[in-house]
């Protein structure tokens, strides 16, 4: 976990896979981090992961909605109020294409919302792009 | 006539003489009859009226001029004595007895001791019949506004509403007709700040702060509130009040109607909780479509990968058939997740607030074009969009219906050589504020006999050789719906089709 450059907020183990195939299949990163539900996102962020350091070395958290425990949204909201996380680009990747969901994370704070598509290949082009801009392209600050 | 009548006449210094108004004289005092050269006796034997001439007036007319004041007019008049000499004199008339202004009316004149000189004679006629006039108008604006009362009287206790005036700091100095008949409270006992007992004792309080406010503001007011009835049931009032202003602005009277609005009030409520309803039902949708959103796509995603990525890595063991066969549920898969999503936003577009404003249509349909060409890229299609006028319309929605209109005429006419699609407009002819709009191609057109068809939700007249999920036009139809416009298609087999919506056009 230490040094994981991508949290994948995901409770389908076949999305899981998907994602994970198709960021590996784009090299966009090498340490891939899947967190499943609610409860291990604020563990990782906001408990005892707080102290190895995960918020320091993150650079991007795709973020599901749907999830157990504790939803999407309410993650979002706290990782963008939180001083040590609200730096971390999060991109929701989520099947909803409901106005309200993509209304409610913009206003949380969401750098980016992208609609998980049916189709594999759409799917896997999806995938390459959000790992190429928000790893190699955009910037984020070192100091948090 | 009076003892005392006689006696004050008799006592006067002045000639004088009480008549009727046929001139008959009744009686007259010393200085009268020595004014004509006779007695008061003998001058009762004979009428006045062949004696004294009136310059202009008769003497009906004096008395119907003195009839209408209290006081003493003066007159002038001619008077010819026993010897036939002729004498102008001044005379005041006062009118003892109205009793029938015409024909039994009392007149005492009272004649001047001196004569006058001709010339304030004239000028004493020009003064009475100025006066004349003056009385004349007056009696005319008195019966004007004793008709104009009875008729605003006779209004305000016909119409159906209720109607009280207030004085200008508020209290209530009039109630029709019809309060008193609803309430069967007496109107004295609405007056003043009596009319807040009848209202419903939640309403009271609510009403009367609004009321003083308004009248604190000097404003106007709008209330509702339910007032008991004789039967002692409560029912909805709405109240309207106006300040009646002189041409200062100072308020005069306030003037206020009520009109029973329960009827509408109960349609409200039941509406309210139809309403509630509806968004609960409403909300129940949202939650369903969510889930088919999320819950449905995410298993056709997980086997149009997996097929796929057997595909990549285990491709060479198959055989034709096995790829194939793989083909053909990732395809399925594919269909049933555009179908999701084209369901979705027809659900949508029903429950959407609609963002009304001019939109420019012929801008919108090259914006629609261009994004399915770049998709396209056919070389041999000929597109023309004419000028077309503006309509009033939600620009997001109105573009979804020429992406669709626009998209089925591209792909139905793939398998034509030189394909043709034009688009364009026509006044209507039904309803002059609306446009038509027309997207017109010369594909594979459809049989006029399944044109209801159309529009309906799966209903496809096309098999498998166009892609399709069969919810486009359903999609076109419902906007227009929504707009309160119309939508319908022409076409033949083979000969093209022509489809055309209604769109209310945008003020010029």
């Amino acid at each position: 976990m230490n040094g994981a450059e991508i949290l994948l907020v995901e409770d389908n183990p076949h999305d899981e896979e998907l994602t994970v195939r198709a960021l590996r299949r784009y090299h966009v990163a090498n340490k891939i981090h899947v967190l499943r539900d609610g409860e291990e996102v604020v563990e990782c962020l906001f408990g005892a992961g707080r102290e190895s350091g995960v918020c320091a070395n993150t650079r991007l958290i795709l973020l599901d909605l749907k999830l157990p425990k504790m939803d999407g949204l309410e993650i979002l909201r706290r990782c963008k109020l939180d001083s040590h996380t609200k730096h971390i680009p999060i991109v929701v990747l989520t099947s909803s294409r409901q106005e309200s969901d993509l209304t409610r994370s913009y206003n949380l704070g969401a750098n980016s919302y992208v609609v998980k598509p049916v189709d594999y290949l759409q799917f896997n082009e999806a995938v390459r792009q959000i790992g190429l801009y928000w790893m190699l392209l955009n910037q984020i600050p070192l100091e948090r | 006539m009076s003892r005392v009548t006689l006696a004050v006449l008799e006592m006067l210094p002045d000639p004088a003489v009480l008549l009727t108004v046929d001139g008959r004289i009744i009686a007259a005092n010393k200085a009268f009859a020595a004014l004509l050269g006779s007695t008061p006796e003998r001058l009762k034997e004979h009428p006045l009226a062949g004696r004294i001439g009136m310059p202009e007036p008769e003497l009906r007319e004096i008395t119907g001029l003195c009839s209408c004041t209290s006081g003493a007019l003066p007159f002038a008049a001619h008077l010819w004595n026993d010897k036939g000499e002729v004498t102008r004199y001044r005379l005041q008339g006062v009118l003892l007895d109205r009793g029938d202004v015409q024909r039994s009316a009392t007149l005492c004149l009272r004649f001047a001791t001196h004569a006058r000189a001709t010339h304030e004679f004239h000028q004493l006629n020009e003064e009475l019949v100025a006066l004349k006039t003056e009385v004349l108008a007056r009696r005319k604006a008195q019966v004007a506004l004793r008709e104009s009362e009875y008729f605003y009287r006779q209004t305000l206790d016909s119409i159906p509403g209720m109607v009280f005036t207030n004085t200008p700091d508020g209290a209530c100095d009039y109630v029709s007709s019809q309060w008193v008949e609803y309430t069967g409270v007496p109107a004295e006992e609405q007056l003043g700040s009596g009319w807040t007992q009848l209202l419903h004792p939640d309403d009271r309080e609510r009403t009367f702060a609004a009321w003083r406010k308004a009248v604190e503001d000097r404003g106007e007011y709008d209330l509702e509130y339910r007032v008991r009835r004789r039967d002692g049931t409560y029912e909805w009032f709405k109240t309207r009040g106006r300040a009646i202003r002189d041409e200062q602005g100072s308020i005069l009277r306030w003037f206020g109607t009520a009109v029973n609005v329960d009827d509408l009030k109960q349609a409200e409520e039941a509406i309210a909780v139809r309403t509630a309803a509806l968004a609960e039902a409403n909300n129940e949708l949202e939650s369903f479509s969510y889930s088919v959103s999320h819950d449905l796509r995410a298993p056709l995603r997980t086997i149009d990968s997996f097929s796929a990525i057997i595909e990549e890595e285990n491709g060479h063991s198959l055989d034709d058939e096995g790829r194939r066969c793989l083909g053909i549920v990732r395809k399925a898969a594919t269909q049933a997740g555009e179908l999701i999503d084209d369901l979705l936003e027809l659900a949508r577009l029903g429950r959407q607030s609609m963002r009304l404003g001019p939109v420019a249509m012929t801008v919108l349909a090259h914006n629609a074009a261009d994004e399915l060409l770049r998709a396209e890229q056919r070389s041999t299609l000929d597109l023309h969009i004419g000028e077309m006028p503006p309509c009033l319309g939600d620009a997001r929605l109105l573009k979804l219906v020429w992406a669709n209109l626009l998209g089925n005429a591209i792909k139905y006419t793939r398998t034509v050589e030189a394909a043709r699609i034009e688009v364009g407009w026509l006044p209507d002819d039904q309803r002059s504020d609306m446009a038509i709009y027309w997207v017109k191609d010369n594909g594979v057109g459809f049989n006029m006999e399944h044109a209801h068809q159309l529009f309906g939700v799966f209903k496809r007249l096309h098999g498998n050789e166009f892609e399709g999920t069969g919810v486009g036009l359903a999609i076109v139809q419902r906007i227009i719906g929504r707009h309160g416009g119309r939508a319908w298609a022409e076409g033949k087999i083979n000969g093209g089709a022509t489809f055309y919506f209604t769109v209310r056009k945008a003020e010029a």
